[in-house]
């Protein structure tokens, strides 16, 4: 298990930057009428045949030389089947691959967001031709993020320069921020609050 | 809240940092960002180093690597200079980050305690 949501996303991700890939859609929804959080990154890497695809899902497999294990894919099942949700993982050779982790929102597994914005950056710098596009759903709000039009921007300044990586992770950051409601929670709260003040 | 024209404007600014900069960097920093790296803390250890090093405006990339192979020893950092020679930090995290940026980057000394090498003893 990985401490939060940004770590499945980068690892994921980087997975997709190593496959060849130079597009990758990752769609981020977290809605709580569905009570459901999922996690899509898409990509049109080298992909791998159905063999590979029972394969990657072991944790005992990997397809890099310089250790023996890779866990990036079983940690990612494990946690849709660890959150009641499900796992799906598509892929064909030569046009890429699916993988997707849904999860049940109100279930206690579920690990917090963490740093969304700076997961997307990093993988960004892992090789800037890589065009990726992010899309961030909820109940209240929608956000996008693409490289490309970023860049459009940026011109000849890499993303990676240090300005600029902070600014999008906050612009990120900002833009995926739901509004807190105090809810079934709030009871527990003012209770830990009153708590301080007479201690 | 933020918008994209706000990033045109730092995009300029940024612009005119780098070019006071000149030519070829003294030092390449690479740090190991597999799922290893990461899990051990190597995203606060990167983030630290890109700071510090425009912070000071110093003559030095930093680039992301795959997993190195010594999985145990991660958050690991190399630091390269210009002749091709490699420092290996090994259980980094970021204020040995600040430090290796200050001492090794800024004044060319080596944190020797911080190496590979003195792990292994």
């Amino acid at each position: 298990m990985m401490a939060d949501l940004s770590m499945y996303l980068l690892d994921i991700a980087s997975n997709s930057i190593r496959a060849g890939a130079s597009h990758i859609m990752i769609r981020f929804v977290d809605s709580k009428k569905k009570n459901e959080i999922s996690l899509e990154i898409r990509d049109d890497g080298k992909g791998m045949d159905e063999a590979m695809v029972k394969k990657v899902q072991d944790p005992f497999f990997t397809t890099r030389k310089t250790r023996k294990i890779g866990l990036g894919i079983p940690f990612f099942k494990e946690l849709a089947q660890q959150c009641e949700g499900r796992f799906e993982l598509e892929s064909k050779v030569n046009k890429g691959t699916r993988i997707k982790c849904t999860m049940k929102k109100d279930h206690w597994d579920v690990p917090p967001r963490g740093d969304i914005g700076d997961a997307l950056v990093l993988a960004l710098c892992m090789n800037e031709a890589v065009h990726i596009h992010f899309d961030y759903i909820s109940d209240e709000k929608q956000f996008s993020f693409d490289s490309q039009q970023i860049r459009e921007i940026l011109g000849d300044v890499s993303i990676c320069e240090a300005e600029i990586s902070s600014w999008c992770k906050a612009y990120i950051n900002e833009g995926i921020k739901e509004e807190e409601k105090d809810e079934v929670i709030s009871g527990f709260k003012s209770s830990a609050r009153s708590d301080k003040e007479t201690s | 809240m933020k918008s994209l024209a706000d990033l045109k404007a730092l995009r300029d600014q940024t612009k005119k940092r780098l070019d006071l900069r000149d030519g070829e960097n003294d030092y390449r920093i690479v740090v190991g960002m597999g799922t290893c790296g990461i899990s051990a803390g190597a995203r606060p250890v990167l983030n630290t180093f890109v700071e510090e090093v425009a912070k000071h405006n110093y003559s030095a990339s930093v680039t992301q690597s795959g997993c190195m192979g010594l999985c145990s020893y991660e958050p690991i950092v190399e630091v390269f200079d210009k002749q091709g020679n490699k420092t290996t930090y090994v259980h980094m995290n970021p204020a040995k980050a600040e430090e290796v940026t200050r001492k090794h980057i800024g004044q060319g000394e080596i944190c020797e305690e911080f190496t590979i090498g003195a792990a292994g003893r």
